[in-house]
């Protein structure tokens, strides 16, 4: 999952080499969501230990 | 035209930096944990602001992309940083110059935000002008590509399809 994050920012850096910019802001817009809920599972996950 | 070699020089430093976190993952095998990737990550994204400025010119909508970003790494960042703040809880990884590495994330993060609202000062072109890539420029942009696909066939080699463990 991490890895396709990582995915997600080299299609924006693709479509910013090839002149898209609102592709290239899609896919960060996109990588940012993910990365959130990425952030999210982990911060749960160490809440549970809590529990 | 001095803030497009800024902006540059912003993408360069942050190459170097994810370089050289590929250096401890690689020389002193050092494998990043998933928050140390999240702020890799929030690292390509203000790599793109900056980017955006240099291909289509200079524009308020992509100093947002980057001030977005250095929020999102600096809060994982510090995030990491008060995980490992109580003394029974030892530090992540081996430190660089006397501080850890997810210390260093937050002052880089903390450096672009300092940055972007500097060339905020800058007087700005009329919007609309697309400037045509050098060489230079092209370069650092396939560099920083470069850097993020390596960072996937890393991570996909190491967490595989599923998410990363601690």
């Amino acid at each position: 999952m991490m890895a396709a994050l990582f995915g997600v920012f080299s299609i924006a850096l693709w479509a910013l080499l090839a002149g898209r910019r609102l592709v290239a802001i899609f896919f960060w817009f996109l990588a940012v969501v993910l990365s959130i809920a990425m952030f999210w599972h982990h911060a749960t996950d160490h809440l549970q230990i809590l529990w | 035209m001095l803030e497009r070699f800024l902006n540059a020089l912003i993408v360069l430093i942050l190459s170097g930096v994810l370089l050289g976190a590929f250096g401890f993952q690689f020389i002193k095998h050092e494998e990043p944990c998933p928050l140390c990737l999240l702020q890799r990550l929030g690292m390509f994204g203000v790599g793109l602001g900056a980017l955006l400025n240099l291909r289509f010119g200079i524009k308020m909508p992509h100093y947002g992309i980057m001030l977005l970003s250095a929020f999102f790494g600096g809060f994982v960042a510090l995030r990491q940083i008060s995980l490992h703040v109580c003394p029974t809880f030892p530090l992540f990884g081996v430190p660089f110059w006397g501080l850890s590495l997810y210390t260093w994330s937050f002052l880089v993060f903390a450096s672009t935000v300092l940055a972007v609202a500097l060339l905020l000062f800058l007087p700005k072109k009329t919007e609309g002008d697309k400037p045509t890539l050098g060489i230079g420029e092209k370069s650092v942009i396939i560099l920083f590509l470069l850097i993020a696909v390596a960072n996937m066939i890393a991570t996909l080699f190491q967490c595989g399809l599923g998410p990363c463990v601690d």
